[in-house]
């Protein structure tokens, strides 16, 4: 993470003469390359069997730290994914002020929704290939416009640091897919993390309103279908991680409630690994399930909503270089009779595929 | 005999190199920190000194063999986890990353500079321009 000479270049090219002196500038970045294929066409995690996919697990951030004062800062992290085409897209634009006993964050923030939400792009700072698909892939919220508090609590033997949070969050068009794109007004939230030694408690809670905006016939009926418009979303979510330096496990399970037809969701994710040397292997499980199957009247569309799913991965992150790590995952995924959250692998229709394993691997770095 | 008096050197060098491992902060700075703390404090779980300041963590550069004894004792985690640790915090947001620097000397020079850094040095390269928060 250290400064680079070319960056400090790219620096002074881009702001000029006039701009503050480079040492109240920091640049870092990080990124993944990866590749993988899938046993069939379902499209888990993005992949298919047609051939390795190289689309599903490259990207490349940026980061910009300008120093305004001893007590303000601002940031900006410009993130370039392939899952969007490699089009850079600002993830973070916001300003801090340290106001001593806590920090005011504004502007343009991730969302600490579940355990990884905040880092999900950040594949080096996680020991898996890849967070959990079915907690993370029906999270399309990543990000939100408003204001937080960073407020940490200093006990004898353990820290706390709370995260309130209020603005409006955006699920782009390029995630929600099927419904164009969806802002959820006024947002509201508490994250919370607890340190006792190795151990970490999280929780969190936030609720906001959906407000679609569709701009083609077929968004816009689905959207109306859904009845999703003005309605309110909860997501709530509580963890544990314990990790010694060579032990690491970590539990989490969320539960993700919309009004309106749109799917209803709890899952349940965990994580063993034991680090030797440079290597972590680990096992990983999770389930989802749809929670609201009675509630949306009996039809051909609105059923596809109603799906169970759960996956087990084994893999292993090896630490080959400084600041690098490899990862080799496999995941096996059972789609328990449903069509798993994938509208067209229903079971009995003609575009059944069944089951998947994907297998992929990918080289996570920071600099 | 050579090959002895090289030997006898070579023990009394290490010796000295393994003299201890202390915590330094700034004279005008906090008297003195736990070992939780200090675990704390240089894997980013906690920013802030009992005064209310927040700490600037100055550690030697990556892959220093000092530093990689430090963390042995310290905080228990390799290079490659105390990375990704700080990677979540800065790419979060939530800390800045540690002042790095090259090697006991420049550590003194940072913390006699700056009253809320926190750093590392061999006992022995100890000077009288900081003090010792906490002996490993």
């Amino acid at each position: 993470m250290k400064r680079t000479i070319l960056a400090s270049c790219l620096t002074l090219a881009v702001f000029g003469a006039n701009a503050a002196s480079l040492d109240d500038i920091s640049i870092s970045g990080f990124g993944s390359v990866g590749i993988g294929q899938a046993s069939n066409a379902v499209g888990y995690a993005g992949y298919t069997d047609k051939h390795m996919e190289w689309e599903q697990e490259t990207l490349g951030g940026l980061q910009f730290d300008f120093q305004i004062n001893e007590r303000a800062k601002f940031v900006t992290q410009i993130v370039s994914n392939s899952r969007y085409d490699f089009t850079p897209k600002f993830e973070m634009a916001y300003a801090a002020y340290d106001a001593g006993s806590f920090t005011v964050r504004a502007g343009k923030l991730r969302l600490p929704l579940f355990f990884y939400s905040d880092y999900v792009d950040l594949g080096y700072a996680y020991p898996m290939l890849r967070p959990s698909q079915e907690v993370y892939e029906n999270v399309v919220l990543k990000g939100y416009t408003g204001v937080e508090l960073l407020i940490p609590i200093e006990f004898e033997n353990s820290s706390l640091l709370l995260q309130p949070v209020i603005g409006v969050a955006t699920v782009s068009e390029d995630d929600s897919k099927t419904i164009g794109e969806v802002k959820l007004d006024n947002m509201v939230g508490l994250s919370s993390n607890w340190n006792y030694d190795d151990w970490t408690v999280r929780g969190s809670y936030f609720t906001a309103k959906a407000d679609p905006t569709c701009n083609d016939t077929t968004t816009c009926a689905v959207a109306t279908a859904l009845g999703v418009a003005g309605k309110k979303g909860t997501f709530i979510s509580a963890g544990i991680q314990y990790d010694n330096g060579d032990l690491l496990a970590n539990l989490e399970t969320t539960s993700v409630k919309m009004e309106g037809y749109f799917s209803d969701t709890r899952s349940v994710s965990g994580l063993l690994g034991y680090r030797i040397g440079e290597f972590t292997p680990y096992v990983a499980a999770s389930w989802v399930e749809t929670t609201d199957n009675d509630e949306r009247p009996a039809s051909p569309t609105l059923d596809t909503l109603n799906y169970e799913r759960a996956s087990y991965s084994i893999g292993s992150r090896w630490d080959f270089e400084q600041n690098m790590a490899f990862k080799l995952d496999a995941t096996y995924v059972d789609f328990k009779d449903t069509n798993g959250g994938v509208a067209t692998n229903a079971p009995g229709s003609s575009s059944y595929k069944g089951n998947s394993m994907v297998i992929s691997a990918r080289i996570d770095f920071i600099f | 005999m050579k090959k002895i008096i090289t030997l006898l050197a070579a023990c009394i060098l290490s010796f000295n190199a393994m003299a201890g491992m202390v915590v330094i902060g700034n004279t005008a700075g906090v008297d003195s920190l736990s070992k939780s703390n200090v675990k704390k404090l240089f894997m980013g779980k906690k920013t802030k000194l009992g005064n209310g300041t927040t700490a600037s963590i100055v550690e030697l550069n990556n892959g220093e063999a000092g530093r990689i004894a430090f963390h042995e004792l310290a905080t228990g985690r390799s290079e490659s986890q105390l990375q990704s640790a700080w990677a979540r915090l800065v790419f979060t947001g939530k800390a800045e990353a540690p002042v790095q620097v090259a090697d006991y000397a420049a550590v003194i020079a940072k913390v006699s500079a700056d009253k809320n850094a926190i750093g590392y040095v061999d006992e022995s390269a100890v000077t009288g321009g900081v003090k010792v928060l906490l002996k490993l």
